[in-house]
């Protein structure tokens, strides 16, 4: 199949980008996203021009690093599918594709489709973690959890931190991303001991980064590879208040 | 952090308005009272659909003059709602403020995949309303906009409401501006009265259907029963006794 691609360029962080058109030419449906970039990086090469970048690493859908935003959807138009998981047979012979970068201001543009997404990871090290020993793997089996908060504990640890949630939001709002992160560990008896300063403290950073507030439209939970459900949001909310009129 | 000042009522509040959630539970809880106020507002009113009885003194007017006697307790209500407001559109424009900032430069193209319409004019409508209440308030509470309908009076002195009502809304462009209005209004409830439940985090997995559909539901409620006011009046199906 052959496309038409329209590229978010631009050299460096400083640097002012604009949009480029490439043909790509025989591509396999087969194929995944990246690695139709990757032919068109082939291509681009071989001219003597810079390669694409963009963010990728496992390639299998678990780490969190490919992005995109293609055709104003964050990691495409398919259902709960990273970028890298996406295949070519998603799009139709002669289709014409916009490829921009995740845009917010936390998340500011590197090089071409690569952005910064550091400002998640300082959300984590402001409470997204527990400080108890959690002792032996045997020790794990013997804090009764009941199956029901871990099902959902575990649906909210699956957030890979892409950042698709903050690309989608009209507000480029990282409420999606921070509450999952703290209901994934709000919802464990470990998490208890710090539950309250764990908001607090992960939605102050979230603010300080400068993203903006949920309006609930949920187009973060449309596009979340993972599928992480708003109700992730309603608890941290729940969460924010309990811990503002505590105090801690 | 947060904590600094917790502990005083006052310090609670200030420190959950430096955080984009506490502004939009402010919000939540401000327009909530506005909800509450507009659907008490609009059941009140429907009287004017009462035929008039033997005694000549309307259900309305009885209604009206019944606020009135609350006297300064009427004005403590006002005020109220007032502040209430004044925070609600705060909020909202300190957000928008936040929320602009927070992509200062957009997408070429920009996909939405679940958003209502409702939930992405949320500004326009408000804003919308916030020129009617000011309009509203002219017309009917202070009378500047018709001032011989608001001068009406029944024949024991008691103020008129119900016939300045009437001829209120048999001019077409006040009533044509009170249906666009609540347009607006049933727009805004539309994603509003939802929105409340997931904000205050009460929009759990078991009933958020049921809460998709109370703002869709609500917001028609109150949009029909205020429109269908001006609607039969400027119709004549209402009021042809009053002069
Ligand atoms: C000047 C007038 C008004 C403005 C500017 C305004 C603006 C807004 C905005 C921007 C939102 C937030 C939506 C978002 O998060 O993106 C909102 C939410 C809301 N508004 Fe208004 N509004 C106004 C008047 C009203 C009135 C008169 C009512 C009630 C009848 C109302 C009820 C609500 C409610 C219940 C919410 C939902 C809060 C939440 O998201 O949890 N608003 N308003
Ligand atoms: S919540 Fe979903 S979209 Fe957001 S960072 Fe996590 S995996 Fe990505
Ligand atoms: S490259 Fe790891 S999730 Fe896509």
């Amino acid at each position: 199949m052959n496309l038409t691609l329209h590229v978010w360029r631009q050299a460096d962080r400083r640097s002012g980008g604009a949009f480029a058109t490439y043909e790509a030419r025989d591509i396999s449906e087969h194929m995944s996203f990246l690695e139709m970039l990757d032919v068109v990086n082939e291509g681009l090469e071989a001219r003597g021009e810079a390669p694409i970048a963009f963010d990728h690493d496992c390639r299998e859908g678990i780490c969190g690093a490919c992005s995109l935003q293609i055709n104003g959807v964050p990691h495409g138009p398919d259902k709960g599918t990273t970028t890298c998981q996406l295949h070519m047979r998603s799009f139709r012979d002669g289709d014409t594709l916009v490829i921009e970068p995740f845009r917010a201001k936390p998340f500011p543009v590197l090089r071409d489709l690569v952005v910064d997404r550091g400002a998640f990871d300082r959300i984590i090290e402001a409470g997204g973690y527990i400080s108890v020993r959690t002792g032996q793997a045997q020790d794990a089996n013997s804090t009764p959890v009941n199956k029901q908060d871990a099902d959902e504990a575990f649906s909210y640890a699956a957030c890979i931190g892409c950042g698709a949630c903050v690309a989608a939001c009209k507000n480029a709002s990282a409420s999606l991303f921070t509450a999952a992160k703290i209901s994934h560990l709000g919802l464990l008896p470990q998490g208890q001991p710090e539950r309250h300063q764990r908001v607090l403290s992960m939605v102050a950073q979230m603010d300080l980064e400068g993203f903006g507030s949920c309006t609930n439209q949920y187009e973060c939970e449309a596009a979340c590879p993972k599928e992480i459900s708003v109700s992730a949001i309603a608890r941290m909310n729940r969460d924010f208040v309990v811990a503002s009129l505590r105090g801690r | 952090m947060a904590t600094a000042t917790a502990g005083t009522g006052a310090g609670v509040f200030g420190a959950l308005l430096q955080r984009t959630i506490g502004l939009k539970l402010l919000m939540a809880v401000t327009g909530l009272i506005w909800v509450g106020f507009v659907a008490q507002h609009m059941v009140a009113n429907l009287q004017v659909f009462m035929p008039m009885p033997a005694d000549g003194v309307h259900p309305l007017n009885r209604y009206a003059a019944a606020l009135q006697s609350l006297g300064g307790l009427l004005w403590v209500a006002r005020i109220f709602l007032l502040v209430v407001f004044v925070a609600h559109v705060y909020a909202a424009i300190r957000l928008t403020q936040l929320n602009r900032a927070a992509r200062p430069v957009d997408y070429r193209v920009r996909t939405t995949q679940v958003s209502t319409f409702s939930s992405s004019y949320m500004r326009v409508s408000g804003f919308a309303l916030l020129f009617f209440v000011l309009y509203h308030l002219a017309h009917f509470t202070f009378g500047a906009v018709d001032q011989a309908a608001y001068a009406r009076t029944l024949p024991g002195g008691m103020h008129d409401v119900y016939g300045m009502v009437i001829v209120g809304f048999r001019n077409p462009i006040a009533a044509g501006t009170y249906i666009v209005a609540n347009v607006f209004l049933a727009l805004h409830l539309h994603h509003a009265v939802s929105s409340i439940f997931q904000t205050l985090g009460l929009r759990t997995p078991r009933y958020a259907p049921l809460i998709d559909k109370l703002g869709p539901a609500v917001g028609l409620a109150v949009g029909a029963g205020n429109i269908a006011m001006p609607l039969a009046i400027l119709l004549g199906l209402v009021g042809q006794g009053v002069s």
